[in-house]
């Protein structure tokens, strides 16, 4: 908690520890988001060019996580701000994850409904 | 502004309705734990009677005391109230009145916040028992499966299950508000000094549960939000006859559902964890333990849900990893068990009722962690689930384990809440009678459940040997009843006649002893200074001269006119909105539930009062 | 020593003014609202993911069962729009941070303004979306193959007869036919006639009603920057609000991928 040594510091001004988030970063980030979403929508057409479905899936996660993390670091000040916001936020993603592989692997297996395999 | 919010008697005359205004508009967490606690108590009660009403109809065999469809209502809410109106609250009142003292602050992060938890977990625990005398109560279990509970077209509709899908989500709400409130406390609120592996276990462990609940009830939350659409705007979550997965309801539910188990547990712990040392004149033995191992328990705890679904048919892969799971998360709480063992050995053992419920926590909590073990291996499972075996194994750990650590936790703070000590003597009826009252109700479960007596039916045939234990049982059930109103009886005399119990009536070492009893207002005259754990038995009979450090008014930043005579703290003054934001949003549930019948109304007025509500509490925030 | 530990935390002095002005130093030296809004994102970060997920595990259900292929109704063009126009969003909000910093008050409006208008845009293409989807209509077709075993699927039926040639020649030999029947086989879709209609509807609805919750709550903070209750002072303000907001667009980074391009 180097930042917060001073004691009496006027909590309200904290935000300004992310320096180096400046209008221009925040222009640049935008930029970087945009290009990356215009890839995203180029990617979504790999299947179609003979890429397995799974490699598509694969580049298509990795830009949104990619975008996600730029969003949530420059954004949301969390590259910036203090440990405990980024410990909070990491630990809800990484619960979200697994809860989003586990139900996905517990859905491969296969079950009948009506006569139809699902 | 605390003009419009408190009528000062003028001529000095108080009436009751100052006192009860007084307590409708308070934002103190001492006196929100209070509410807290006797809310819960009345609703546990309410549990209970449901309890008593099964057992009576279970008593003989072929009893027409109870028709098949009141004994469903009657077991779906003893679950409902018990987990989400009795236990829950119970932890989150002990909590309310003990984590800011526990930590030397004056009151939580967000004393408006707090109260707008109470109210809505009072209106959410109105609104889903009004549904007695509104067309039924919720008729299909505590877990709600689908499709059943989302009337797949083979029941008439009735109301019953929306009540108990938007009660929960008015109690859901409340928790979440609730553990936001505890988080931000306990990460920010602590006097100089409290490090965090100096916070009592207490406090560790209501932080733990305040994540579970932040990240657990997301999924509940959704789940009922899809029952509720299935049920009346004709989606097709959960029916599998349009087409809808029911598998889907019992893993959503499930996801939350065992997380859930350890957000009723975990307090609990913390209480026997505070009772254990100060009763045995030791420090706690293996306090890093129990306290990182519960944060361990909480991240595995997402992760042994599926171990409540071993025979839905997930395939012998899955039940495999649920299983190791399962049984994983038994070892850091095993250990748990051998850290408050040894804290109690060798130890100088000061045999009062907090420490008889302390033991009797230990001794029971061990049977069903053990029941629990042989349930988390699939093959046993097959064979005893959904009968009175798996009954027997929760009752021993909720009952046997959170409700008697819970009542050892009330004669352990009751003074310190109240400032009276509460009769050593009823306490000892109450025990006994308790712990042989619980043993002979779910002791002889274990044993019907193995020859084959199915949970949730509401009778059973002569003479196929369940009459005898069964009879046993319900005599247990009233002897729990018994001791219940000896606890009330000796609680309200108490009040009056009990014994003046001074500061620190137990020899105590954590900061809530280190104030008056029943605490002022603002908790503590001289900010508390920490230096150890134990930071009252610092100052008896440790070389801390300086306890406290005076408190610096200008360092608040406070003006003069806010500042009162209390030592320069700033409290908020009292406020009525949490409750009308919380009366709105009861009124708008109504709405959502009768929807059909011009309920839009309903949830257009609720929704105009809640935001009354809302704009009252921020205003007053900005001027705070 | 002792001395130490207590400088370690500030002058802790427990009156709380909660994020105000003069809000006294807490112990991790976070403000509490805005560790509160955190940790009310991390909430919320589980609330979405339940949708996803019950979107995701529904998705081979709702095909298996002859429901509206997602991609055959779900245009990339507009979404990527709503996708952009969101992420624009994210930049003026930020963008009202950085002014209202540096007490910028007209620009702090400005952004503020832009922000609101960039979010109901999004509002709007969404009730565009749902709108044009409720008007379309799928037909569930039943391919009996030639060994014996069916399957279910859907194509669109504007172009029916299209669609099922299409299969045809991918099942050659087998029997292709509206299911149950050619009445009822066709459907719109919309919320409850399939299993992609209620989950797709769900989520995104839950997400617009955020994005609505999210102007409404920027409207409030331009309000209050018009009465001058809004500086550098309590930037704080106007930061909390831009968390939630770039938190729902978060969602939205999430949404656009997993549900329209995969």
């Amino acid at each position: 908690m180097a930042q917060h040594s001073a004691p009496q510091a006027d909590l309200a001004h904290m935000p300004h520890d992310h320096a180096g988030a400046s209008v221009r970063t925040y222009v640049n980030i935008f930029i970087v988001l945009f290009v990356v979403t215009a890839i995203e929508v180029a990617a979504s057409w790999l299947s179609d060019i003979g890429v397995p479905e799974w490699g598509e899936i694969a580049v298509l996660v990795l830009l949104a996580v990619v975008k996600g993390i730029l969003v949530v670091a420059f954004y949301m000040h969390l590259r910036f701000d203090s440990r405990w916001f980024r410990g909070l936020f990491i630990a809800a993603f990484c619960i979200a994850v697994f809860m989003v592989t586990a139900f996905l692997l517990l859905w491969t297996y296969k079950r009948t409904v009506g006569g139809l395999v699902v | 502004m605390a003009t419009t919010a408190v009528p000062v008697p003028g001529v000095g005359e108080r009436r009751w309705w100052h006192t009860v205004w007084d307590w409708v508009t308070t934002v103190d967490h001492k006196r929100i734990g209070i509410l807290y606690i006797w809310t819960a108590i009345f609703f546990f009660c309410w549990g209970g009677v449901d309890a008593l009403l099964m057992r009576i109809q279970l008593a003989r065999p072929e009893s027409a005391f109870l028709s098949p469809q009141l004994y469903n209502e009657l077991f779906t809410m003893h679950g409902t109230t018990m987990v989400f109106l009795a236990v829950m609250p119970l932890n989150v009142g002990l909590g309310n009145y003990l984590v800011p003292l526990m930590l030397g602050a004056n009151d939580m992060a967000y004393p408006r916040l707090n109260a707008l938890s109470y109210w809505l977990f009072l209106f959410g625990g109105l609104f889903l028992s009004s549904s007695y005398i509104l067309g039924g109560a919720p008729d299909a279990g505590w877990f709600a499966y689908a499709p059943l509970s989302a009337n797949g077209g083979v029941l008439p509709k009735t109301n019953a299950m929306d009540f108990w899908a938007i009660g929960l989500n008015l109690l859901g709400i409340a928790s979440i508000l609730g553990s936001i409130n505890f988080i931000v406390t306990v990460l920010n609120m602590r006097a100089p000094g409290m490090k965090f592996n100096r916070m009592p276990l207490f406090v560790w462990t209501q932080l733990v549960t305040s994540f579970l609940v932040v990240f657990a009830f997301p999924s509940v939350t959704v789940a009922t939000i899809m029952l509720f659409f299935d049920r009346n705007f004709g989606t097709a979550f959960f029916l599998p006859e349009k087409g809808g997965d029911p598998m889907l309801w019992q893993h959503l539910f499930w996801f939350f559902g065992h997380p859930e188990v350890y957000i009723m547990i975990l307090p609990p712990f913390g209480i026997v964890s505070e009772i254990y040392p100060v009763f045995s004149r030791k420090p706690i033995f293996g306090y890093a333990f129990i306290a990182y191992s519960s944060i361990a328990i909480g991240f595995v705890g997402f992760t042994v849900w599926s171990h409540h679904m071993f025979a839905v048919g997930m395939g012998p892969w899955a039940n495999a990893a649920f299983s190791a799971t399962s049984l994983i998360i038994a070892v850091p709480t095993g250990v748990k068990i051998f850290n408050w063992i040894a804290t109690l050995w060798s130890g100088s053992l000061n045999f009062k009722t907090p420490l008889y419920f302390a033991v009797g926590f230990l001794f029971l909590f061990v049977i069903g962690g053990i029941s629990g073990v042989m349930l988390a291996l699939p093959p046993l499972d097959y064979q005893m689930t959904d009968s009175y075996f798996v009954v027997a194994h929760f009752h021993y750990v909720l009952f046997g384990g959170a409700i008697f650590a819970l009542f050892g936790g009330f004669y352990y703070w009751w003074p310190k809440m109240f400032g009276r000590m509460l009769n050593e003597r009823l306490g000892l009826w109450h025990f006994w009678l308790m712990f042989i009252g619980m043993n002979l109700t779910f002791m002889p479960m274990h044993y019907l459940g193995l020859i084959g007596m199915p949970r949730r039916v509401y009778t059973y045939e002569a003479g196929i040997g369940f009459d005898f234990w069964n009879m046993i049982e319900t005599i247990g059930a009233f002897m729990i009843a018994v001791s219940v109103g000896i606890f009330i009886w000796n609680a309200i005399v108490s009040q009056r006649h009990g014994e003046v119990a001074g500061d620190d009536p137990w020899d105590g070492h954590t900061l809530e002893w280190g104030t008056t009893s029943p605490p002022p207002a603002h908790n503590f005259d001289r900010i508390p200074v920490v230096r150890s754990r134990r930071p009252v038995w610092d100052l008896k009979y440790g070389e801390a001269q300086e306890f406290t450090a005076p408190r610096d008014t200008k360092a608040a930043g406070t003006t003069d006119e806010e500042t009162d005579a209390h030592h320069g703290i700033h409290l908020p003054p009292p406020s009525y909105y949490p409750l009308v934001l919380a009366f709105g949003l009861f009124v708008a549930a109504y709405g959502l539930l009768y929807i059909y019948q011009g309920g839009v109304w309903g949830i257009v007025i609720g929704l105009s009062i809640a935001s009354t509500g809302i704009a009252g509490i921020a205003s007053e925030a900005a001027r705070d | 020593m002792a001395q130490a530990v207590a400088n370690d935390h500030g002058e802790h002095s427990g009156p709380k003014t909660h994020g105000a002005p003069g809000h006294p130093p807490t112990s991790l030296g976070l403000n509490n609202r805005k560790l509160g809004l955190w940790t009310f994102i991390g909430n919320e970060t589980l609330f979405f993911t339940a949708l996803i997920t019950t979107y995701l595990v529904m998705k081979p259900r709702n095909i298996a069962l002859g429901g509206p292929h997602p991609q055959e109704f779900l245009g990339i063009t507009l979404t990527a729009i709503l996708a952009f126009i969101l992420l624009m969003s994210s930049l003026t909000m930020v963008l009202a941070l950085a002014a209202v910093e540096r007490d910028d008050q007209r620009g702090t409006r400005l952004w503020l303004g832009a922000t609101i208008l960039l979010g109901l845009m999004f509002l709007g293409g969404q009730a565009y979306e749902f709108n044009k989807l409720w008007h379309e209509e799928f037909t569930t077709l039943q391919i009996t193959n030639a060994d014996g075993t069916t399957e279910r699927t859907s194509v669109p039926t504007h172009d029916e007869a299209e669609g099922i040639a299409a299969l045809q020649r991918e099942h050659p030999g087998a029997q292709i036919a509206p299911y149950p029947n050619p009445q009822e086989a066709v459907k719109p879709v919309t919320w409850t006639t399939s299993l992609f209609g209620t989950t797709f509807f769900t989520m995104t609805g839950f997400h617009g009603t955020h994005v609505a919750i999210g102007v409404v709550w920027l409207t409030i903070v331009l309000i209050m920057s018009f009465r001058g209750a809004i500086s550098s002072r309590n930037s704080l303000t106007v930061e909390l609000v831009g968390l939630y907001w770039h938190f729902v667009d978060l969602v939205w980074v999430a949404i656009f991928t997993l549900i329209y391009l995969i």
